[in-house]
């Protein structure tokens, strides 16, 4: 505040605070209006309580002296009337009263007076008491906005602070403490006996220990429920603030407390949408995984047994697809409501099980998996099994309709059948899928017959990754032969392993292997390049006039970097694209038949050729195959087999090869065995002749000989 | 705070007719001195003879509300001795007592009749019979 001496003129200069007199003397007036004035006050004047009130309404001054005796409203009226006023309780009111008038002053901060200066007044020391007063003034108020501000981030946040007195067992909050308490203001003492009743059983003893924590000097957080005495329970989260700065020898800790009952909801909102499956309500997949995780500790730790059963409804799809979602829903939670009655049903109990603990599942679709924990034995397992698959198969109405749904069920036992959870889920799944490969509705365990399947399936994987390695596998050669001349005009590259310990392993064990870990994609290259070797190996004993084909698989045709490998291979052996041919099944190309067609034409592009292998037998589209660049089409065995005698096989193969040539593609008949099914080819215009009754497929030094030469070879 | 205003503060003498220490710290100058001067000499003369009228009509109140406001406009111009005896009146008064206080009343008169002179011959201020416009 500018304390320098006022300058005549500037008195009435906007912007000064201004400061109300009230007093019936004109000279007290004159002479504090003069004072005011040279420190650089506004000032506005009235003589008693009534006109004090009516210049207070409309120059809001921001202090108020007056005095105490005066005809018409006096000063003490006027205080209880301007404190009255909603924007005249925090105004600063000086009253001026004699030095010996005690009782007057009381009777004044009685009716709202801030503070009072004594007459006669001391005009040196007044502007300055004025000055300091209305300072105060401002700090107190700036103080309460603050504090009031501070209540109310505190009551938002449903956060209050507390200083706790561990020797005199009392707590001194903040007004937002007593409002998550549901109490209204009351002493320390009974707020400490308030909090320390309030806590529930269960969290008693952390919360015992964490106050003793906080007595040692540590600062720490502990959430508990408190129970409060309207019944209602609340999540509460207290800090202790135990550092040093704070402390202070009586055993005081600092802290706050905090309503965090919204915050858990929401957490256990989340948990829910997180680990649970919204149809059915039962846990989903991850919150399964963690149950099974718990009781399979705890089985290891009570060597206890533990059942994990698999179960798949039965054609779930077919209700999907003909009574629509809605229906299927309302099966999945029927279900679900069917498995909690059939593990709870009191029958389970009565049977000895009564340490058997039960979690459900739905893993998604249709499937769902129960675990039976805290067994001795399994020999109720599957009697618990069968009750499910009985109580499910139970008729349901879904839209109108009475539906039967039958399911399947695998289970695994730990430790026997796995001992951490992803085998055991594994194994319980392969159960199940034993359950449908052998006509469905019914229970399967996982047992010695699968578990040695598995096993060997997994050693096959790994001796399949050395044979890679370690050039065990070769390529065996069957020709295709000219059907009139009988002439060998190509050969289909057929994979063979020879294991040095097993033998000849058969495709149809290991193929299937390779397909699953990936091992194809490797092998397939392997292939590719060994066959286009051969091919430059025939032509260095000169021209070998021959192709050679190479199948490819799904996998292999799904890789992206097919056709690079392709490219590498073909530049790497110098091998012309035009006598390398691939065989892909039509199964395989309709799988993406858009995506099938680029690479397809792609290949063609690069000078190679493509037939498509066993066709007839998959889903096939006559349009697609009008656009396909392929260049030959392979008749499955399968319709030849039977030839001539079979009719029907003999249309549809005399069909395809019409087809064949209507659309200017070879034709290939395969698995041709017999001198009469040769016959029966040549007299349908079938260009080659692939099968037995020429040559097996044959190893490279035996195909080496039929290199240009006519059936029957003279060996 | 100077040092000054302390030594001066709650130490005058109560025979004082008229303290210049108090006069020279009143605010505005002399300018305000003399137009203060000049309102009390009007104020109390017409207080004064509120007394008096208290007197007559045995009415303590009016006494009483009399001297207290005399009391404190003497006590702010310094004039120690007549507040002293407005004191005085206003304590028997309070108890609704009127004996001795015409004695009390009559001094006082005699006090403010110094004051006056004093303030006639020290600030050239007349006495005004009738008061000026304004106040």
């Amino acid at each position: 505040m500018d304390r320098r001496k006022p300058i005549e003129g500037i008195r009435q200069k906007a912007g000064l605070e201004t400061v109300m007199v009230i007093d019936d003397d004109p000279m007290v007036r004159m002479l504090m209006v003069e004072a005011l004035h040279e420190a650089n006050f506004n000032v506005i004047e009235a003589s008693d309580g009534h006109a004090g009130l009516a210049m207070f309404v409309e120059h809001k001054p921001a202090l108020i002296l007056a005095d105490l005796q005066m005809p018409g409203m006096d000063g003490y009226s006027f205080c209880k009337s301007l404190r009255a006023f909603p924007d005249g309780k925090d105004v600063p009111i000086v009253v001026v009263t004699g030095v010996d008038d005690v009782e007057s002053i009381e009777r004044a901060y009685d009716c709202g007076a801030t503070d009072f200066i004594i007459k006669p007044i001391k005009w040196a020391i007044f502007r300055h008491r004025v000055q300091y007063i209305l300072r105060f003034s401002k700090a107190m108020q700036s103080a309460q906005q603050s504090s009031n501000l501070l209540a109310e981030a505190q009551r938002v946040a449903k956060l209050g602070n507390w200083t706790w007195d561990m020797d005199g067992k009392q707590l001194f909050v903040s007004e937002e403490s007593y409002r998550i308490f549901g109490v209204p203001r009351v002493a320390p003492e009974v707020f400490h006996k308030l909090l320390i009743n309030s806590v529930h059983q269960d969290d008693k003893n952390a919360f015992d220990i964490a106050v003793q924590k906080a007595i040692d000097g540590e600062s720490l957080d502990i959430a508990f429920k408190a129970c409060l005495s309207n019944g209602e329970e609340k999540t509460v989260l207290m800090h202790f603030d135990s550092s040093a700065e704070h402390l202070d020898p009586g055993h005081r800790v600092f802290g706050t407390i905090q309503d965090i009952s919204e915050q858990r909801r929401a957490e256990e909102s989340i948990r829910e949408l997180a680990y649970y499956d919204s149809i059915t309500g039962l846990p989903n997949r991850d919150l399964f995984k963690e149950h099974l995780s718990m009781a399979m500790h705890q089985a290891s730790r009570n060597r206890e047994k533990l059942a994990v059963m698999f179960l798949d409804l039965d054609k779930f799809k077919r209700i999907n697809d003909s009574l629509g979602h809605e229906a299927g829903d309302k099966l999945l939670k029927i279900v679900s409501e069917r498995l909690h009655e059939s593990v709870r049903s009191t029958d389970v109990a009565s049977r000895g099980l009564s340490d058997m603990g039960t979690s459900l599942a739905r893993l998604g679709g249709d499937e769902f998996t129960v675990m039976l924990s805290g067994l001795h034995g399994v020999e109720h397992v599957e009697l618990i099994a069968q009750r499910i698959l009985e109580r499910i198969a139970e008729p349901v109405m879904l839209s109108g309709n009475r539906v039967s749904v039958s399911s399947s069920i695998g289970i695994a036992v730990y430790p026997e059948d796995g001992e951490d959870i992803a085998t055991l889920l594994k194994n319980a799944d392969a159960a199940m899928y034993k359950v449908k490969s052998q006509g469905r509705n019914g229970v399967f365990f996982y047992d010695d017959a699968m578990r040695r399947q598995s096993h060997d399936r997994l050693q096959l994987e790994s001796e399949l990754h050395e044979a890679i390695e370690q050039d065990q596998l070769t390529l065996f050669y069957q020709p295709k032969v000219d059907a009139q001349t009988c002439r060998v005009l190509g050969f289909e590259a057929l994979v063979r392993w020879i294991h040095p310990k097993r033998g000849m392993v058969s495709p149809i064990d290991f193929i299937p292997v390779a397909e699953d870990s990936g091992l194809i994609i490797p092998m397939g290259i392997w292939i590719i390049k060994a066959a286009c070797q051969q091919y430059q190996q025939w032509c260095s004993a000169g021209d070998p006039q021959i192709s050679i084909s190479v199948n490819l698989s799904a996998h292999q045709f799904a890789d992206e970097n097919l056709l690079s490998a392709i490219r590498d291979i073909l530049e790497e052996t110098d091998m012309p694209a035009q006598f390398l041919e691939f065989e892909i099944t039509e199964t395989v190309l309709m799988q993406d038949a858009d995506a099938a067609l680029k690479i397809l034409n792609e290949m063609k592009a690069m000078g190679l050729k493509i037939s498509i292998d066993d066709f007839g037998t998959g889903y096939s589209s006559i349009s697609y195959l009008k656009h396909f660049p392929a260049d030959v089409l392979k008749i499955d065995r399968a319709f030849v087999k039977d030839l001539p005698d079979d009719e029907q096989d003999a249309t549809i193969t005399n069909a395809i090869i019409l087809l064949a040539k209507a659309l200017n593609l070879g034709i290939v008949a395969e698995g041709v065995e017999t001198e009469a099914q040769l016959q029966w080819m040549r007299d349908k215009a079938c260009d080659q002749i692939q099968g037995y009754f020429f040559s097996p497929p044959v190893p490279p030094e035996k195909a080496a000989k039929m290199l240009g030469k006519c059936f029957p070879l003279d060996l | 705070m100077s040092r000054g205003i302390e030594s001066t503060s709650e130490s005058f003498d109560d025979r004082m007719i008229l303290d210049e220490k108090v006069l020279n710290f009143l605010p505005g100058g002399k300018l305000m001195m003399q137009k203060v001067l000049k309102m009390f000499l009007k104020s109390s003369a017409e207080l004064m003879a509120r007394m008096d009228a208290g007197l007559q009509q045995n009415d303590t109140d009016q006494v009483l509300r009399a001297a207290h406001t005399l009391k404190s406009s003497s006590a702010m111009i310094g004039a120690h001795a007549l507040s002293k005896l407005c004191v005085d009146i206003e304590t028997i008064t309070f108890k609704k007592e009127i004996l001795g206080v015409d004695c009390l009343v009559q001094e006082a008169h005699k006090a403010r009749q110094q004051v006056e002179n004093e303030i006639c011959s020290k600030y050239q201020t007349k006495m005004l019979s009738q008061p000026t416009e304004g106040i």
